[in-house]
């Protein structure tokens, strides 16, 4: 895999999950999780593999009704 | 280098365990440990379909590479019904093992041939 490959990889998805996981240990030592944090993590866990794709196809400029979207849709049914 | 950026998501989630359990509230230790689980296999499997968008990773993997996410996220959500109720719920081992198989079939779907077809042309530029 090309350098320039994984570098927009990093920037991408590697230093948000970062900033995510050092969040999530900063507090850490909070008090017990509310119902809204536990309705989020739900939300999060509720996604599907259509949903994920839908999005990855709008962050490169693809219009999930086009032809090209979906047959990238139709390979997640 | 690609087998230890593909695994990055699982090692991050392993390596949370010793940092959690010094908390004092195991209700926020269950909750951290999920979160960064749930963070870390969605990225892994968003940055895999942005490699099939981009013709980088054939697309012959990615049925079995979405069934692996979506019994994935069937654990999750049970997993998360059940720490939400019970604050002292451990991580089930069925979480633990969908998540590692979701990694493995990302890290199995990278690491075959070049895709022999020519990807998709640009898209074109929208109004």
């Amino acid at each position: 895999m090309p350098w320039l490959t994984i570098a927009q990889l990093i920037a991408t998805y590697g230093i948000p999950f970062t900033e995510y996981l050092i969040n999530l240990i900063r507090n850490s030592g909070g008090p017990a999780p509310t119902v809204a944090e536990w309705a989020q993590l739900k939300s999060m866990a509720n996604v599907t593999s259509e949903d994920e794709m839908t999005k990855v196809l709008s962050l490169n400029g693809i219009d999930p009704a086009s032809e090209q979207g979906k047959a990238f849709l139709a390979l997640v049914k | 280098m690609k087998r230890f950026l593909c695994l990055i998501p699982l090692l991050c989630v392993l390596a949370l365990p010793p940092v959690v359990t010094s908390c004092k509230n195991p209700g926020r230790a269950s909750y951290t440990t999920l979160a960064a689980s749930e963070k870390g296999v969605s990225d892994a499997y968003e940055a895999y379909l942005d490699g099939v968008i981009k013709g980088q990773v054939r697309t012959n993997e990615v049925p079995t590479v979405s069934r692996s996410f979506e019994a994935f996220q069937a654990s999750m959500r049970a997993t998360i019904d059940q720490a939400s109720g019970n604050t002292n719920a451990p991580i089930t081992g069925e979480l633990a093992t969908a998540a590692a198989n979701i990694i493995a079939a990302i890290q199995k779907a990278k690491e075959a041939s070049p895709p022999k077809f020519s990807p998709l042309p640009p898209p074109t530029p929208q109004p």
